[in-house]
């Protein structure tokens, strides 16, 4: 059977992408308080912009639990498939690689075309701004390197075409580690 | 579940949803009214495409990662390695 890593990659980098997005929000929204989702636009200069954006940083962080439970979904429908290898490294790199995914993304579209917010708000925010962008290059690069490296783990997983008893021909007999 | 514990469940989860309404600062002050004007304001739709506009993204680019793999055939020695063992548990 050939061996099929695309739904581990995908899974784990929703994972990724999500536990990024946590981090972003949890570090610099809530507890640097560095920025918030709309506060290059509703500077929290008042409590009623701060409880605006408050609502903002809530949309945003919903929906980044949304990712990351779509994450979750895709990872147990990943491990339910006998064609897709347990591989730590593809994972381990795909994790990385959605956390380098997230800082790129949200970098590129939030800091600098839409501009709703800065990295740091209230000073020189480019400095702040490209510093995150090149984690989120540097998350990338790791994460793409770990997944090369675990191009051939296929087999470590062994998942056998053979049915376990009441498994709807989804089982795996043996565990290789 | 008996009659009374119902009453009794439903009347606790009032209160609890009633004290929740009560501290709800968007619905009630001075500030909670202009806090929700300057959210579902005019700019709402504009806001929200700004704040989820990332989101579609993550999505296409994951699933551009789950269908764009290149499948690996499986490696032959391995291969023959697990079938034996398979054969091997049969007979256990």
């Amino acid at each position: 059977m050939e061996a099929n890593r695309g739904p581990l990659i995908s899974a784990a980098t929703l994972l990724g992408i999500g536990l990024g997005g946590f981090v972003g929000g949890i570090l610099f929204h809530q507890i640097l308080q560095l920025h918030n989702m709309l506060s290059a636009r509703l500077p929290r200069t008042t409590l009623i912009n701060a409880e605006i954006n408050m609502f903002w940083d809530g949309l945003f962080h919903a929906f980044t639990w949304i990712t990351t439970l779509i994450g979750l979904i895709l990872l147990w429908r990943a491990f339910g498939r006998a064609d897709v290898p347990h591989s730590t490294k593809t994972f381990a790199g795909s994790l990385i690689l959605g956390w380098g995914i997230f800082n790129l993304v949200e970098g590129i579209i939030d800091h600098e075309i839409l501009g709703i917010h800065h990295v740091f708000e209230y000073g020189n925010h480019l400095l702040w701004d490209m510093t995150f962008l090149a984690s989120g290059v540097l998350f990338v690069s790791i994460g793409w390197s770990l997944i090369r490296g675990g191009k051939f783990d296929r087999a470590t997983a062994s998942n056998a075409e053979a049915p376990r008893a009441g498994s709807g021909g989804e089982g795996r007999l043996i565990q290789q580690t | 579940m008996t009659i009374k514990s119902g009453v009794f469940g439903t009347f606790d989860i009032s209160s609890l949803c009633a004290s929740i309404a009560a501290a709800c600062p968007i619905c009630h002050t001075d500030l909670g009214q202009q806090v929700r004007s300057g959210i579902f304001g005019a700019d709402f739709w504009t806001n929200l495409l700004l704040v989820l506009l990332p989101f579609p993204i993550f999505l296409l680019l994951a699933a551009a990662l789950h269908y764009g793999f290149r499948r690996i055939a499986p490696n032959t020695k391995l291969a023959e390695s697990t079938e034996q063992k398979l054969a091997g548990n049969k007979e256990g």
